[in-house]
């Protein structure tokens, strides 16, 4: 089939008119939301939610963890990366997903191996060149990184990626990013911001959870900044002390004495939003975050900020540096908000991820159609193409977790208090025709995932694959043992690990104590 | 694993459920048999009956314990038509005659049917078919906001799609047709019926509606032999019966058979694979955008021969006979048609204007207008999405605030 | 739907319910116009509350609409961020509980408002209320709420007749109903405090502010 390229990226005239160059009072704020939050829980809540919540205010003083869940989206293939076969190392090479003995590097000191890629993506009949080093990355990176295998239990992409996040309705089904929330994000005004797709944008099953636990749905991450002020940017309007007046009329005299209001008062959906719109939109407001979690520059006339009384963040340079695409390039939009989400102690959970849109980039491919999926059809070249893109993005994130000071006093940046969880949706088939560099591959339950923070045990390797089918076996959660007869799915093995390096209390929960992911066990 | 076959399942059953029916398990003061016999789950708390009788009082504004029917005819008026009526208008309806309002409600609701924020290019009906077409910007096809990799025009399924939702058409059309629909603004929307349009490529004899669209071929099918998610998508969008969920769950005897080498077989994947398995095979010969040019997104016979025979030593024996509900099927046309014609499909299509214009899915205490709707839909409605919609405006879960 | 989509929406809203033959005379009151009759015979100190307590959200496209219609301004110009983009269709969609199925494959509506929610009707509101009395003052001859308004020292008086029945167009439009007095006397005292904090033309801001409160009021952003 051949496909066209027209050059022209979907949505719209605005991105093209945007041409853009390369852009504590918490403590007070904190017990202002978490007293909001706390005065919503009933002693049944309480009880359901287990000790986590009820020892909430106690731990206030609890130094909260942060997670970016990074959604690689269609299935990224950890025999692709970092537990790669070489074709000598196993009696099926040929059969089997297994690369050349060269392109599988070995990183010194570290069982982590690394895909050194130097081909192409057959994207229909263009071929485009593809090169890749996860070497440079795993050098870097090794002693924070530790890759776990995974048997999964659904190859249908939106099933797969809530399990991904849920561990297979591990904890109540609760996602990882709403667990977070509620061990720590009642302080925070959004705790949990979700711009991911399909199924990693989904709610988990337990809707009993404050809703402050929930994702907020972020589709384009370079304008949602401007929604974070009721007021500002908008010419000619009153004075702010003037609008909450108005505020506080509407709130407390016309809507409750209205008979639309007390009609349907039993209305969760009318409780939900006099609590979103009360204390915690003051909150919120009272942040600035309309300016600190804004990287556009003033460039009239197509984004004009300081004629409507707005102006960049302080972070904006840096991050702009860091990620120069993210106007044109969601993914860098989303990990530029993600790095300020944290910065500025708005949330605790952040959800990034490219989706299936095909993504062109200053006339070079950003994204292929499907994102890993795309390896239906050309499995090598996707799958080196995208394990790139996330690793990149990935690498300049922890750049500026690192560089970034966690507070004044303990020493320790932002980048010690969080974790990256590379979720994915599954693995991909291990067979190949005899020999064969370019094939298709379809979805697999086996694989592996990648976690990267300085809480997990680092340059560490749970589980591992079979030299002769490929396919994943497990590992103890307590010791880290590998189990070759562990074959079944583990979803509930890596969702603990994840919370319980990041201190959530699970007690209640049935979970294992999966001390071989943690550093200090 | 199941530890129990389908039988030992089907047999112990009546006998389990006789020993707790009168046990509240879920301590939440209502016994078990009476919550499954109200729709509610035994097992959790947070859900029991809440048939509470209407309570008493005044209201100025709302009759709170029956159809009232000012409240439905603004609550129409913002649903259909998009935004509220005037307070003029509201006025002249309220000093009818109860008659002469239901007769209001009844014009109104054809007239709010005929505006564009209703019938329109992602108009409320179009947006009903999102989940089905599941549509992906930078691959449409097509010369309205075209993408960069065209797969396939996926407006020519929402113009099907809204076609057979519309002016008394048959539903079942959005799966049988054998025609296509253009779309056109003159100056509002209007949609035909078309034989021939650009890039649909599907020989006559052998199109089945949405399923078989160019947009279907090659985002669900691709480039895959057996198009599994072809199948699958199809049975959740307009079946409402998602397998991933275990839902609609009709294993067949013997299989899977694996024909493509996928590992189905393992104990793990049959649980599913015994039903979407057969549920695929009908789509063998439908292809995706494997080959040339002149042979993608078309029917072609001998598909799985001509383009995937090297891929497993039995993938040519995929049959294109297969099963849907355990009913056997011939092709895809007669896969289409028991689909169509099946209740699941009336519950779905029911189910989606249900929840759109009532904003969450049948409560218990609903649940008997809601059946009455869905079968009536069947029978006396003929499958119009039009006259289904005037009785369920009519229901007490839609009039009553 | 796009801006230039809901331009197109020629609706027959405003003249819907009344093209139809004329009305008879008998009327119920209890089940068709709420004439303020009790119902099932409670006493006259209660209040009847729907026992099924469910509104929904309007969402992104009809809010549009409702305050456009409301306040008499295009869809397309309601709301603009930075003066260029559409507030409820582009920038805001999913806040306002919009969906994306094209980009980020957001098929359906989320099944609840979100934080970030309220902000976002804030914002469209007070853009459409500030164009609109500004028009109205600026051009009373072609003035379609504020009418015939005095504004003496920047000050509105919310006893005038003016003002009185600006603020009964106001609540007809946005909400289908008259104020009530209990309203009115709210919105009067909002006035006061207004003129009270000193801050600069309190008339032409308490014009714009009982606007923004009777259009962000739940009856009018839930249905």
């Amino acid at each position: 089939m051949s496909l066209k390229n027209t050059g022209r990226l979907n949505r719209r005239e605005m991105i093209k008119a945007l041409s853009l160059a390369a852009a504590g009072g918490q403590g007070a704020l904190s017990m202002m939301l978490q007293g909001c939050r706390d005065a919503q829980l009933t002693p049944e809540d309480r009880q359901r939610l287990g000790p986590g919540v009820a020892l909430r205010k106690d731990k206030l003083g609890k130094t909260p963890k942060f997670l970016i869940v990074i959604a690689a989206t269609g299935g990224a293939s950890i025999v692709d990366s970092f537990l790669a076969m070489r074709q000598s190392e196993s009696p099926n090479g040929a059969l089997l997903n297994t690369f050349p003995d060269s392109m599988v590097k070995n990183v010194a000191g570290s069982p982590l191996r690394a895909v050194d890629f130097n081909g192409s993506l057959n994207l229909g009949g263009l071929s485009l060149p593809v090169v890749a080093n996860q070497s440079a990355f795993v050098n870097k990176h090794k002693n924070d990184m530790l890759v776990c295998s995974f048997i999964g239990t659904s190859v249908n992409h939106v099933i797969a990626q809530k399990r991904s996040l849920t561990g297979n309705g591990a904890w109540s089904g609760r996602t990882l990013q709403e667990c977070l929330a509620l061990e720590y994000g009642a302080g925070f005004p959004i705790p949990h911001v979700n711009m991911g797709t399909a199924g990693y944008l989904e709610n988990g099953a337990d809707d009993g959870l404050p809703s402050y636990c929930y994702g907020e749905s972020v589709a384009n991450p370079s304008l949602w900044p401007l929604g974070l002020d009721g007021m500002r940017g908008i010419k000619a309007l009153p004075d702010r002390s003037l609008v909450e007046m108005a505020r506080t009329l509407r709130n407390e005299k016309l809507d409750p004495e209205s008979t639309f209001a007390r009609t349907f008062s039993k209305s969760d959906r009318l409780k939900r939003w006099y609590t979103q719109r009360g204390d915690g939109q003051r909150a919120l407001e009272s942040m600035d975050l309309i300016t600190k979690l804004n990287i556009l520059p003033n460039e009239p006339p197509n984004i004009p900020l300081t004629e409507y009384g707005l102006a960049e963040s302080p972070d904006a340079v840096k991050v702009r540096a860091a990620f120069p695409d993210f106007f044109t390039d969601q993914f860098e939009g989303q990990a530029a908000a993600a790095y300020l989400l944290l910065k500025n102690r708005v949330s605790v959970a952040v959800t990034i991820g490219p989706n299936f849109n095909v993504l062109l980039n200053k006339g070079a491919l950003g994204n292929p159609p499907l994102a890993f999926d795309f390896s239906h059809n050309d499995h090598r070249g996707t799958q080196a193409f995208m394990w790139n893109r996330i690793l990149g993005v990935a690498d300049r994130l922890i750049g500026l977790l690192k560089a970034e000071p966690f507070d004044a006093t303990s020493g320790t940046s932002l980048w010690d208090h969080s974790m990256i969880y590379v979720a994915t949706d599954f693995g991909r088939t291990k067979q190949r025709p005899n020999g064969a560099t370019r094939f298709g591959t379809g979805h697999d339950f086996n694989n592996g995932h990648l976690l990267l923070s300085p809480m997990v045990k680092g340059n560490t390797v749970l589980g591992n694959v079979s030299p002769t089918t490929l396919e994943s076996y497990g590992f103890d959660p307590e010791t880290g043992t590998p189990d070759s007869t562990k074959v079944l799915s583990n979803d509930r093995d890596l969702f603990a690990g994840i919370l319980h390096t990041l201190s959530v209390d699970t007690t209640g929960s049935g979970l294992p104590d999966a001390r071989a992911f943690r550093r200090i066990a | 694993m199941r530890p129990l076959s389908d039988g030992d399942f089907q047999g112990a059953l009546p006998g389990a459920l006789r020993a707790v029916e009168a046990l509240d398990s879920d301590g939440d003061g209502v016994a078990n048999l009476a919550e499954v016999q109200k729709g509610t789950l035994p097992g959790d708390a947070s859900s029991l009956p809440r048939d509470v009788p209407c309570g008493a009082g005044g209201n100025p504004t709302y009759s709170v314990c029956k159809y009232d029917r000012r409240y439905a005819v603004k609550k129409l008026v913002v649903d259909v038509c998009g935004g509220s009526p005037s307070y003029a208008d509201l006025e002249v309806f309220s000093a009818l005659s109860p008659a002469a309002q239901e007769a209001r409600i009844d014009e109104v609701l054809d007239l709010c049917m005929a505006t564009e924020y209703w019938r329109g290019k992602n108009g409320q009906v179009w947006q009903l078919g999102h989940r089905k077409v599941r549509p992906v910007g930078t691959l449409k096809g097509g010369p309205e906001e075209t993408g960069i990799v065209q797969l396939g025009d996926y407006y020519d399924d929402y113009a099907l799609f809204a076609y057979s939702q519309l002016d008394d058409h048959d539903a079942r059309e959005v799966l049988t047709a054998d025609f296509f629909v253009t779309r056109s603004l003159t100056p509002l929307t209007t949609y035909s019926k078309s034989y021939l349009i650009p890039f649909q490529a599907v020989d006559l004899p052998h199109r089945s509606g949405n399923l078989t669209t160019a947009w279907a071929l090659a985002y669900f099918t691709m480039f895959t032999a057996l198009p599994r998610n072809a199948a699958a998508q199809a049975y959740r969008g307009y079946l409402g019966l998602d397998i991933a969920k275990q839902e609609g769950m009709y294993p067949v005897p013997n299989e899977p058979k694996d024909y493509d080498a996928k590992g189905v077989t393992q104990p793990l994947c049959t649980q599913c694979h015994a039903t979407l398995d057969p549920l695929s095979y009908p789509f063998r010969n439908y292809n995706g955008i494997t080959g040339s040019d002149q042979q993608v997104l078309r029917f072609i016979p001998n598909r799985i021969e001509t383009f995937f025979g090297d891929q497993a030593p039995a993938i040519s024996q995929i049959p294109e006979e297969g099963y849907i509900f355990g009913q056997k099927v011939n092709g895809l046309k007669e896969w289409a048609q028991v689909a169509a014609n099946s209740d699941a499909f009336a519950v779905a299509t029911v189910g989606d204007y249900w929840r759109f214009l009532m904003g969450a899915p049948p409560t218990p205490e609903q649940n008997a207008e809601f059946v009455g709707l869905w079968q009536r839909f069947k029978t006396t409605n003929g499958y119009s999405v039009r006259k289904m919609l005037h009785e369920l405006i009519k229901t007490e879960a839609y009039g009553a605030p | 739907m796009r801006p230039d989509t809901l331009r197109l929406l020629a609706l027959a809203c405003t003249a819907l319910l009344a093209a139809c033959p004329a009305p008879s005379s008998t009327l119920d009151s209890g089940t068709g116009g709420g004439g303020g009759t009790l119902e099932d015979g409670g006493s006259t100190s209660d209040f009847g509350i729907s026992a099924k307590g469910v509104v929904r959200f309007k969402r992104n496209e009809r809010l549009t609409i409702d305050f456009g219609n409301a306040l008499g301004l295009p869809y397309d110009t309601l709301c603009k961020e930075l003066g260029l983009y559409s507030c409820s269709i582009f920038v805001h969609p999913l806040a306002l509980g919009g969906v994306d199925p094209y980009g980020s494959g957001l098929y359906e509506p989320l099944p609840f408002t979100g934080v970030t929610s309220p902000i976002a009707v804030d914002r469209v509101a007070l853009a459409g209320c500030s164009q609109r009395v500004k028009a109205d003052l600026e051009t009373p001859a072609s003035a379609v709420i504020f009418k015939g308004m005095t504004v003496v020292d920047g000050k509105v008086d919310p006893a005038s007749p003016a003002a009185q029945t600006a603020l009964d167009t106001l609540y007809k439009r946005a909400l289908q109903r008259p104020p009530t007095q209990s309203e009115l006397a709210h919105l009067a005292s909002l006035n006061a405090e207004i003129v009270a904090s000193g801050k600069p033309e309190p008339g032409k801001a308490w014009l714009t502010l009982s606007c923004f409160a009777v259009l962000t009021s739940v009856e009018s952003l839930f249905y």
